[in-house]
């Protein structure tokens, strides 16, 4: 008596090694004698093979990006916000996270590019486009620092200053005007060199254009929930940013700058910029100690995605 | 290195940087199966961020009696799903991506010079948009994301016996279509077996 041959759907299961003992031998056996289960089988194969064939995986950045935006868009729920939302506000939510697609660029990113930004100043290397594209092993030690250890990452991004920038002049309060547009670089270790340059140029310029945010420095320091408050602030005055946006800024400055407190911001100044071809918003601002900081921005976004001291504590 | 529950754990208790690490580790495959599934790069993109979202959200509820993995894929595929069906969309083949596997003609088992190859080579996409929805969904869970039959069938709330038939019959829709003759065979309801041509 000769045995039925095998269907598909035994040959494809014997594929994926889902058959049981008998059933497998059984395979085996018809796939060795009879050439039309053999031919059956490979063509199954290939099937297979060709669903499994590698996917081009996203662009790290684009990746980073996806996982913001993702991050920050729970954040920005409230927490019993029902999964299921009007598909109206759904479609809103979607077009908005991706308007901002760039405003998240880099946003956990930053996680890999924050330390390494500014371990490369401390190296001197000026090269921070090689940062923002930080290979996985040190993005994966940025990212596995645990939020407990956060003070210590910000310590070491605070002292990587350039140390070329550690004579700039110090004032209670940001006097400098930046040039507007700031210009274009290569990178941002680049234009923080430029913005270094052009304080110890213009260490005591009175220009109007220099934004005091509220509160003034004399203002008590706010709670830890509101250090980002004054930031925000400054973004909505100087860059139009909503209260959505905001929120999501926020979020993805909590995920991603931990550590790093607003809370004694004093003055702040945004100038455009264009880094590695792309627009940015370069910040720079000072504490009620003297010390300043650049932030960076992308152009149209609202976000930081990172922050470099320029002094030293 | 963290184990997925650390990070889940972690990730629940609101340190977003596991969350971060959690969704790294998980997202290139996310993203294979939307793509597989949604058969262009820009809706995968769009596909990839509500099935994060739907990942991040759903995140709370996780309970750990299913593994990560399966509980995640469901999440995303469902999201995945869900929004290429809100966009109204069938997969687009090739566009703008264009993979492509290199597949030996069947029957071809040894290999063959480069030229050849090439000429032979498959559009993955159109040849996926060639197989129904229900059975693309099995295959791209079993070839693209590696989960058992059993997982699948989890995912899917399938029982494991359909979750067999529809990866055979796309499989063999798949076939079909290479070999030119899609549009003549496998006509069959889905849970009907195939019996291989003599």
């Amino acid at each position: 008596m000769t045995e039925h041959p095998a269907t598909d759907d035994v040959l494809s299961a014997f594929l994926d090694d889902e058959l049981s003992v008998e059933d497998e031998a059984r395979v085996r056996e018809q796939v060795a004698t009879d050439p039309g289960v053999r031919r059956r089988l490979e063509a199954l194969r290939q099937a297979a093979a060709i669903v499994a064939a590698p996917v081009t995986p996203l662009p790290e950045l684009d990746a980073a990006r996806l996982r913001a935006a993702a991050i920050a868009d729970a954040a920005a729920l409230p927490p019993e916000r029902p999964e299921a939302t009007d598909l109206a506000q759904r479609r809103a939510s979607r077009a908005s996270r991706l308007r901002r697609v760039a405003a998240a660029a880099a946003a956990v990113a930053v996680v890999a590019v924050a330390v390494p930004t500014l371990r490369s100043l401390e190296r001197g290397s000026d090269d921070v486009a090689e940062s923002t594209t930080a290979p996985p092993a040190a993005a994966e030690s940025a990212d596995m620092a645990a939020p407990n250890d956060a003070g210590q990452s910000t310590a070491t991004m605070r002292d990587g200053a350039d140390p070329s920038v550690e004579a700039l002049p110090s004032s209670a309060a940001l006097d400098a005007s930046l040039p507007d547009p700031l210009g274009s670089f290569a990178s941002r270790n680049d234009a923080v060199a430029a913005i270094a340059a052009a304080l110890r140029e213009e260490p005591k310029s009175t220009d109007e254009t220099t934004t005091t945010l509220h509160p003034p420095a004399t203002a008590p320091a706010a709670s830890a929930a509101d250090d980002f408050n004054m930031v925000e602030e400054a973004l909505r005055r100087e860059r139009g940013c909503n209260d959505r946006e905001l929120a999501e800024a926020r979020a993805i400055a909590d995920a991603t700058l931990t550590g790093f407190s607003f809370a004694s911001v004093v003055s702040a100044e945004f100038v455009d910029a264009t880094i590695g071809g792309e627009p940015y918003v370069v910040g720079l601002v000072e504490d009620s100690g003297g010390d300043r900081t650049v932030l960076f921005l992308p152009g149209d976004g609202c976000a930081i995605v990172d922050v470099v001291p320029l002094t030293d504590p | 290195m963290d184990d997925d529950s650390t990070l889940i754990d972690a990730a629940q208790r609101g340190d977003q940087r596991a969350l971060d690490q959690l969704l790294r580790r998980h997202q290139d495959r996310v993203y294979a199966v939307c793509r597989r599934l949604a058969g262009n790069d820009a809706d995968a993109l769009d596909a990839t961020q509500e099935a994060l979202i739907a990942i991040v959200r759903g995140l709370p509820r996780f309970d750990g009696r299913a593994r990560f993995t399966t509980w995640a894929y469901r999440v995303a595929t469902n999201a995945c799903l869900d929004e290429l069906r809100r966009r109204g969309r069938r997969p687009t083949p090739g566009l703008p991506e264009h993979e492509t596997a290199d597949v030996a003609p069947f029957g071809a088992t040894t290999a063959r010079d480069p030229a050849e190859i090439v000429a032979a080579a498959i559009d993955v996409d159109q040849g996926l948009a060639t197989v129904p929805e229900e059975f693309r969904i099995a295959m791209v869970l079993r070839d693209v994301a590696g989960l058992d039959y059993a997982e699948i069938a989890a995912v899917l709330d399938l029982p494991p016996g359909t979750v067999r038939s529809r990866i055979a019959r796309g499989r063999a829709r798949l076939a079909a279509a290479i070999e030119g003759t899609a549009a003549t065979g496998n006509q069959a309801p889905p849970d009907e077996r195939q019996t291989p041509r003599p």
